[in-house]
């Protein structure tokens, strides 16, 4: 292509997309005539050039939108449709520009129907139509008065390297240099940034004075260069701003809603790299906004808010970090909506969702399929978007947030970072290996020694950081590499968050911060997800950079934001509110077992203790009760005197000896990893405080292996698809004298219940959900399953019994009203008992009751 | 450096022969097409590369350039080189991935004429003889002739 050419298509294109923002402008302030008069001549410009390289189709398409631009400068009114009309013109333009860069020549084609509408609307302008051409400016002073007034994004849109500062008007230099030549310096640059830190840490193991000097200068110098190309890479977010009025305008059309858009922060600079990847989640959060965040005007009046919906987007940098919200002020999130659309997707059960917080629920509009909208419009609804949004903007390292407050709007916030080429990250060492840690996911790096209030605990095999009243999963390094852990003290734990889920990994030292470049795994190692790539250091050595989103991947917590219910290894959604006792017992973590457990808190002197056939005993209201001593601590000499909690009733107790009772509280109590060991249900965080829930059921057995023996008032099922349920339910029911079993799978739980005896009574738990507990039920009829031998336990009334359900259940208690239960549950054993004895003795009577 | 040792030799009748680097590892000798092969090196720091496969024993900092290194005696299940210091890395290259084979020793650059060529024996099935592809005769001993697509597909064996 001609040179000429060329440059006057780079030139148009450039100016011409800000020519579009600013007629946006000019249509809300139509007394600004320098907006108008830029457009004017900037097409004007394109007309003139247009025909000089013979461009013909152009010159007369820009030639007539002259026209109109002309009137409109001259004063007449800049209605809807004119501007719009005015709009479409400089589509057309660009189309050819575009066109003409493609093919090097114009495409064919007519553009008579735009060109007879321009044509129509300026005679109606009521002005002389104006062919005459305005004094001439030239286009170099086109350009800065375009520059100067607009105040909306009006920067070239390629790279352009020159001194940002220059002296007015045209000293403004600048040179194209094509993208691949900016990367190809990247790319030396970085190489160099690599051995200037190589030469560094040679300098720092030879220490030869005479290079002193001239190294530091070299390393400045590196620096600086660095910082010179990067800049030369970056790009005001302006260019991501400069469509954003014309899409606003178009939105509001289409939804029938009045909006404005404010931009702020048009000259944050960002890596060009990225503009095109934010493009994309911007333009549609945009969306999003207008059509479901932004209500309708006539709900707006209702609410007491103007009926124009804002809609503002800034952008601002944040250690090394730049932000975009995009908020409005609509109607917020519907979390009610977004929950049942959850629930109905089968991505949650309702119990569930009672228990997420805002945020956990919140994260579902990002999930592919789960649009809110009930109607799909043209703008949104349908459920794909909001998930390549997520995606995009995870897949440069950003994060996306939600804040939302009903009534009064909602906002979107990006953390995007300002470049990926060169990532600063933590060099770590681990069992005498480097490996680095990309310091973007890095939240703190806490000291492990001795003195350090920070305490590392193992709790039933898993490693936990308790750090501020905050409980972290933790893991060591080296057993997640596979490496020989090194046992020394002063170790390190680094905190790392990815997306939601905050974690440690415990390292032996931190050795520096440099940065790297980072080069991708090849294909023969990149299945090992806990590395994202490797990179030269400073000294020549080759590391290994760990990847911490694979790191959390690895360990399975990855998604603890958006757990499954059958996630083996986090059972976190077993909330139950209730009172608790809190004691300490031997070393470790403090125990807690529910208060409705516990008979008795009684205080001993050891004297009352007697060891008997290996087993501490102690006398009880004439009876012997079994006590065992969790503590490991315990005190045979006479005078100590100890805790003693009893567990169970009457002829059933067990002591249980602990160190002291510290609290009893009432709260809700999240289990956030099970257990493997026996006496232990799992482990769960009360007050910031690791604390390990004790199965009482495994006290119980220990104590009254006889006593089962002797008595056992008949057997109990317990149904429920969630553990937590049994493990709540049998201590109670093992300690009234029942035998006690769980069925916990729908598959074989209703054969297992049609096998048992038919004196044997089904406790049902309600809570289940509702799919859940319909499944139970139906399967439990289906057998044939009698009405008095079900009843039913819930802890919130949240159900909505079919009448089936109510058939079928004969009589539905509250979980925490334990001695309601009970009684019902005797009154059912002792009047089959009654009547067995009855049918067995006095068959008449039967008869004749 | 070590290619002032390496010197030509020609084995067979014709000189239209293909030309082979010889190596050493686990005591045996085996050929390479120098084709193949672009330098050789001595090997110095190796970064091992954690929960890796056994046959890659790390990564390579060869003149700026990081390298995948696989070990021959591992890949052909020879047990681990004694000191990986004492050993030699030859440079390959497989779908723009860069690899360095990590051997014993190295020896000369031979020439061997095609007639000189036997195929496999029908009774060797050893992983070894999956990655060769033929024999050649040299002298009085018998060379196999590294098969390189065969050994850096860790999937296939």
């Amino acid at each position: 292509m001609d040179e000429l050419l060329s440059e006057f298509i780079t030139e148009s294109r450039e100016h011409i997309d800000g020519a579009e923002s600013q007629l946006l402008r000019f249509e809300k302030e139509p007394t600004d005539a320098r907006l108008i008069a830029g457009i004017f001549r900037l097409v004007h410009t394109i007309k003139g050039t247009a025909g000089f390289v013979g461009l013909d189709r152009l010159q007369i398409v820009a030639h007539a939108a002259e026209t109109v631009i002309g009137d409109l400068r001259d004063g007449a009114c800049a209605s809807e449709r004119t501007i719009s009309l005015v709009l479409a013109a400089i589509d057309r333009i660009k189309w050819l520009l575009a066109e003409v860069d493609r093919l090097g020549e114009e495409p064919d084609g007519q553009d008579d129907e735009l060109i007879t509408a321009l044509a129509a609307s300026a005679k109606d302008s009521g002005l002389p139509s104006n062919d005459v051409q305005k004094p001439n400016l030239m286009s170099d002073e086109a350009l800065v008065t375009t520059s100067k007034s607009a105040v909306i994004a009006e920067k070239p849109s390629d790279l352009v390297i020159g001194p940002k500062e220059g002296a007015a008007s045209r000293s403004k230099e600048t040179i194209r240099v094509t993208v691949g030549t900016i990367e190809s310096i990247m790319q030396l640059v970085s190489e160099l940034v690599l051995t200037r830190n190589q030469l560094v840490e040679q300098m720092r193991r030879h220490e030869i004075d005479a290079f002193k000097v001239p190294l530091q200068t070299l390393s400045n110098l590196t620096t600086d260069l660095q910082d010179a190309v990067m800049r030369a890479r970056m790009q005001p977010v302006g260019r991501l701003y400069s469509n954003l009025p014309r899409l606003v305008r178009e939105l509001a059309s289409e939804l029938g809603k009045k909006l404005t858009l404010t931009t702020d922060g048009a000259d944050t600079e960002i890596d060009r790299q990225l503009i095109d990847v934010i493009r994309d989640p911007l333009t549609h959060l945009i969306r999003n906004c207008a059509d479901h965040g932004i209500e309708s005007m006539k709900e707006r009046v209702a609410a007491g808010k103007s009926e124009i919906g804002e809609i503002r987007v800034s952008a601002s940098h944040q250690a090394g970090h730049i932000t975009i919200s995009i908020a409005d002020d609509g109607r917020g999130l519907n979390l009610e909506k977004i929950a049942a659309k959850v629930i109905s997707s089968g991505r949650a059960t309702a119990d569930e969702v009672q228990m997420f917080s805002f945020d956990e629920l919140a994260k579902f509009i990002f999930e592919p399929g789960l649009s809110t909208a009930s109607a799909v419009s043209k703008v949104s609804g349908r459920g794909v978007g909001m998930d390549v949004v997520r995606s995009n903007i995870e897949s440069i390292g950003g994060t996306v947030s939600i804040t939302s407050k009903p009534g009064s709007g909602t906002m979107f916030v990006l953390r995007i970072p300002l470049t990926l080429a060169i990532a600063p990250a933590l060099i770590v060492e681990v069992s005498g290996q480097k490996f680095a840690l990309p310091q973007l996911a890095v939240v703190e790096v806490l000291g492990l020694g001795e003195h350090s209030t920070h305490v590392l605990e193992r709790v039933q095999k898993a490693l936990i950081l308790n750090v501020r009243e905050n409980i972290l999963p933790a893991i060591e390094l080296s057993d997640l590499l596979g490496l020989e852990s090194r046992l020394s003290v002063e170790r390190l734990a680094v905190i790392l968050k990815v997306g939601g889920t905050s974690f440690a990994i415990i390292v032996d030292d931190v050795l520096d911060v440099q940065e790297i470049v980072v080069k991708p795994m090849g294909a023969s190692i990149a299945h090992i997800k806990v590395f994202s790539g490797q990179t030269i250091l400073g000294d020549g050595a080759v590391v290994l950079i760990l990847d911490p989103g694979g790191m959390a991947a690895q360990i399975g917590i990855e998604n603890a934001g958006e757990r499954l219910p059958d996630t083996a290894k986090l059972v976190s959604d077993k909330k139950n509110t209730q009172l608790m006792i809190v004691f300490r017992a031997g070393p470790g973590a403090l125990k807690v077992l529910p208060l409705s457990v516990v008979a008795r808190i009684e205080t001993i002197s050891a004297e009352q203790l007697s060891l008997v056939d290996g087993r501490l005993v102690m006398m009880r209201q004439s009876r012997l009760m079994p006590v065992v001593a969790i503590s490991s601590t315990w005190s045979t000499s006479k005078a100590a005197v100890h805790v003693l909690l009893v567990v169970g009733q009457s002829d059933q107790a067990v002591g249980l000896l602990v160190d002291e009772v510290t609290d009893i509280i009432q709260q809700e109590v999240a289990i956030q990893i099970s257990s493997s060991a026996i006496e232990c249900i799992g482990v769960g965080e009360i007050r910031g405080e690791p604390v390990e829930f004790l199965d009482v059921s495994h006290y119980l057995q220990i104590g009254r292996v006889r006593a089962e023996v002797a008595e056992c008032r008949g057997t109990v099922l317990l149904a429920s698809n969630d553990q937590g349920f049994s493990d709540l339910v049998s201590p109670t029911l093992i300690a009234s004298g029942y035998r006690v079993h769980s069925i916990n799978q729908l598959l074989d739980g209703p054969r297992m219940i049609a096998q048992s005896p038919s004196s044997d009574v089904v406790l049902i738990d309600m809570d289940m959900g509702d799919e859940a507990r319909c499944h139970w039920i139906d399967a439990l009829c289906s057998m044939g399953l009698v009405p008095d031998r079900l009843l039913g336990l819930y802890t919130q009334n949240l159900m909505r019994l079919r009448s089936r359900e109510i058939d079928a259940v004969s009589r539905i208690f509250i979980k925490a009203e334990r001695r309601q239960w009970l009684d019902a549950l005797e009154q059912i054993f002792d009047v089959r008992k009654e009547l067995s004895t009855a049918r067995s003795c006095k068959p008449t009577q039967e008869w004749a009751a | 450096m070590l290619s002032d040792t390496v010197e030509e030799r020609n084995f067979g009748t014709g000189s239209a022969g293909e030309k082979f680097f010889t190596l050493k590892s686990a005591g045996q000798i085996y050929g390479l097409s120098v084709e193949h092969a672009q330098t050789i090196f001595r090997v110095l720091a190796v970064t091992p590369i954690p929960l890796c496969r056994p046959e890659i024993v790390g990564f390579l900092n060869l003149r700026g350039k990081i390298r995948t290194a696989v070990s021959l005696r591992r890949r052909f299940g020879l047990g681990s080189e004694e000191r990986l210091a004492d050993c030699f890395a030859i440079c390959l290259e497989k779908n723009s991935e860069s690899f360095a084979l990590i051997v014993d020793q190295v020896g000369d650059v031979v020439e061997l004429a095609p007639d000189m060529k036997i195929e496999d024996p029908a009774h060797c099935h050893s992983p070894r003889s999956q990655m060769t592809s033929g024999l050649f005769r040299m002298g009085s001993a018998l060379v196999p002739i590294l098969d390189i697509d065969a050994i850096l597909d860790f999937e296939r064996h």
